[in-house]
Parts: structure tokens; sequence; C-alpha cells
């Protein structure tokens, strides 16, 4: 058996303390010299409340659950391969599974030097990667990749931020996505339920992470200089 | 109904019991106004969630808080420990004298309302958690998942089943501990003592308290459970009023 905090013990006893306190403090004051009417329909009408209790939940629409309103997958897609960092190594983003598109830029570009921006550079690892073009097509394309962030079962792709590109003379901007947290709300059986029916644990599904990439194309007759880490590939 | 009857007519002992134990029941609903109070403070408490874990990165930090109703029913079982005790005292006894009583209709009447007050701690303690999961939906609106939410007639009935048979061991519990400390407060030292000692945290892994654990709460299927539950609840009931009598005699 575990060992328990001795901190924990003394909170224990504490709450245990107010606890019986209060329901002295209730049996013994003011609430007890309630007249017995009182006290009789303020019993009943919480009896009757916790009686229709079961008759309500079952009028709540089951549409606003996160797992009925957001897309769920299934196992098999848990364990698709989507490791974005095999495309910083040189890998192409279209052949591999369960990557996808969050937002793409192209922007006109003639100049012949690049200078790439990350920001805040030095808060978070932005992988970027860089594929020179065949040709000289004035274009400058930019591709959010993601993988897919996936909590018991559920794919929270949909509300991942992509990030944010811009031009802006020689210059291209990228700036981290806006960060998101999100906490998700279940429900677990009581132990006096699970002593006797099991315990009804969570998914045992594994998570995933999300992650994301910048994939940057370039024309052939530009030079790309960044301060951040770049990732040069050749074309698939 | 004459005078005559009523100086002639020795009641049963069945309508002495019901009659007391109607009038401990009307007279003692503040008690159960108490429950209503420790419940609620129970669901506000299981409001914040009963425990969390995540996971994420720079961009996204995903958590999962799980709810429960635990506390509810643990507050609950405090509360029938506490009521179990507070009957035993003088204050409470006294109504007994306003009846043709005996010791025997006292305690009968008294271990009556204790099996109300657990069926109805039992009920509402489950409930509650219905309660519960209403308010957390809205509050906690778009991110609730639905596992666990709307739970089956079946499930219910098992948890409140389980939840009467936990308050009935802790009221006969409670019940003998108020005997005890009638009989001696030393033993408002002694009991606070020994439960900390032996029974809690410093002594979790003693051989007999793994049987004690084992015997009830490791117990999986229901029908023993209720078996177990019931004998030593009578046991325990049956040591009370000996004990009991002992103080009657002193």
């Amino acid at each position: 058996m575990a060992t328990i905090d001795p901190l924990l013990v003394i909170l224990f006893m504490a709450n245990l303390l107010i606890l019986v306190l209060v329901i002295l403090f209730v049996v013994k004051s003011g609430c007890f010299s309630l007249q017995n009417k009182i006290q009789f329909w303020l019993i009943a009408g919480y009896i009757l409340l916790l009686l229709a209790s079961p008759v309500v939940i079952q009028m709540l629409p089951k549409e606003n659950f996160a797992d009925e309103r957001i897309k769920k997958v299934s196992e098999k897609d848990l364990y698709v391969q989507a490791d974005l960092y095999t495309i910083a190594q040189g890998a192409s983003p279209e052949q591999i599974k369960g990557v996808f598109v969050l937002e793409q830029w192209e922007f006109p570009y003639n100049g012949s030097m690049l200078n790439v921006v990350v920001r805040p550079l030095y808060e978070y690892d932005a992988v970027i990667v860089v594929e020179r073009k065949d040709s000289a097509d004035g274009k400058i394309e930019a591709v959010n990749y993601a993988s897919k962030p996936i909590v018991e079962l559920i794919d929270l792709s949909e509300i991942m931020k992509p990030h944010k590109v811009a031009l802006d003379g020689n210059v291209l901007k990228v700036t981290a996505p806006e960060f998101l947290q999100i906490e998700l709300g279940v429900f677990r059986n009581e132990f006096v339920i699970s002593q006797i029916l099991g315990d009804t644990e969570l998914e045992s599904a594994p998570w995933r992470h999300g992650s994301q990439l910048i994939y940057l194309r370039v024309p052939a007759d530009v030079e790309v200089q960044s301060e951040a880490s770049v990732h040069f590939v050749e074309k698939q | 109904m004459s005078l005559t009857d009523i100086s002639l007519t020795e009641p049963s002992l069945f309508d002495t019991v019901k009659k007391q134990f109607l009038y401990k029941l009307k007279g003692r609903l503040g008690l159960f106004l108490a429950m209503m109070g420790v419940q609620i403070m129970g669901l506000l408490f299981s409001l914040s969630g009963a425990s969390s874990h995540g996971m994420g990165d720079n961009f996204l930090y995903v958590s999962v808080n799980e709810f429960s109703s635990d506390l509810i029913i643990w507050f609950t079982f405090f509360w029938i420990f506490v009521v179990a005790v507070l009957i035993t005292t003088k204050d409470y006894q006294n109504i007994d004298f306003t009846f043709v009583a005996n010791r025997l209709s006292s305690h009968l009447s008294n271990v009556g309302f204790l099996i109300t007050a657990a069926v109805i701690g039992g009920v509402t303690a489950m409930l509650s958690g219905t309660l519960l999961r209403i308010v957390i939906y809205f509050i906690r609106g778009r991110y609730m998942l639905s596992e666990n939410f709307i739970t089956a007639p079946e499930v219910v009935l098992t948890g409140i089943a389980v939840t009467i048979l936990y308050l009935l061991l802790i009221s006969a519990l409670g019940y003998f501990c108020g005997v005890l400390v009638q009989l001696s407060k030393v033993f408002i030292v002694i009991l606070p003592a020994l439960y900390i000692g032996t029974v809690d945290f410093l002594a979790r892994e003693l051989p007999v308290i793994v049987k004690v654990y084992n015997f009830i709460i490791g117990e999986n299927s229901l029908a023993l459970l209720a078996v177990k539950v019931l004998i030593t609840t009578a046991l325990i009931y049956a040591c009370s009023c000996v004990l009991a009598n002992r103080l009657e005699v002193r």
C-alpha cells in the first residue's frame, strides 16, 4: 500500500472536523429551531429536486458533448505514423499519413535574398523547412503542416490555431500560433458503483501530441537566411 | 378511548416502537436538514473536480478533469455517523420518557430511525451525483465528455444499494461509539485515538486491518456484501444493546 503524505492526513482530519462542526451547528442552532413545517418542506423540496434530476439529465441535448460534437478517430488512426520531423529530414509531406495542411500562403517575390524571422524566437522551437524550386517563378509558397492532437480518441485538430506568416520587404515573419488551453471534463463512476461493477476507466488509448511545421517553397534564385534553425531539403 | 382502557391496556412492544419511531422521525427533521446541508456542501466541493491530468506542447495544452460525486457520499457517511452518536446522547434519549417505554423499545426505535436515515441518505447521496452532473453540464458546457454522464438505472440502483449498506454499517458503528461514550466519557478520547492509530493512516498494513478492508471494501458481489454488512450491523447493534443495559443497571 502506498504511503500517505502527513499533510494530507492533517487536511483530511481538518475537513472531518469542519464537517462535524457543520452538522452540529445545523442540528443545534438556528435551522433546528425552524418550524417543523418549514423543515419538512425544505427537505421534501430537496428530495423532489433529486428525484427529478434523473429525468432532467435525460432531456439535456447530447450534441453539446465534446465527443459528440468533435470528430472521433478509431484506435487504428491513432497509430498512423505522423512524425512531422521526417519532413525536415527530407520526406515529402504528402506521403506522410496523418499530416494535414492547417493553413497556406502565397507571396509574390522578386528579391534575391529572403530573411526568415521567427517570433518569439527563444520561446518555442519552430520547425521551418525550406525547399528551393526548380524555376525562378517569383512566388514564395508557405504551408503550415500539422499532425492531429488526439485525446481520448477525440481529434482536436479543428481547434488548432495555425502560425501567422507575413512578408514585409525581404523579411518573412513567422509568428507562433496563439497558445490554447483546453480543459475537458469527464465523470468517473462513484466508488460504491466501481466496487461492484468494476472501474470504468477512461479510454485506455494513449494521447498523442499534435505538432506543426512551416514548409517554404522558394524560387530557385532566392537565397534564404535566418537567425532561427532552418532545414533545407531537396525537391522530392 | 376511555380512561379505563388507558390504565388497563398495556401497549405491545411493536406499538410502542412504532409510536416512538414516528415521534422521533417527526421530531428529528433537523437531522435531515443537516444531511441536506452536507450533501450540498459536498456537491459544491465536487464542482472543481476530483483529479486532473494533461499533456501539451508549445501550441496546445489539453487536460482532462475527472468529476465524481464520491465526496458527497463520504460527507453523507460522516453525517450518519454523527447522527448515530447524537441520538445516544441524553438530550435525544429524553424523548423516550414521553412514552411508556423500556430500554429495548427505545433501542429498536433508534435502530428504525437510523435504518430510515440510511435509506434516505443512500438514495439522496446517489441522486446528488445526478444533480452534480446536471450542474457541471451547464458550467463546463462544450468541453464535457459523454462517458459515464448518464448512468444506467441498474448502475444507479447498485450504487444506492451499496451506499445504503455502508450507511447502515457506519450508523451501527456510530451508535456503538455513542453508547460507549455514555458508559464512560473516557471513550471521547480513546475512540478517536483508536481510529487514528489503528484504522486510519498509521497501521494500514496491519494484517487485521487488511482483512477487515478485504472483508467489506474488497467484496465485489452485492449479495455477499449485503449479507456481510447486515450480519455485522446486527451484531454491532446487539453489542450496543447489551452495553446500554449495563448503563441502565448502573
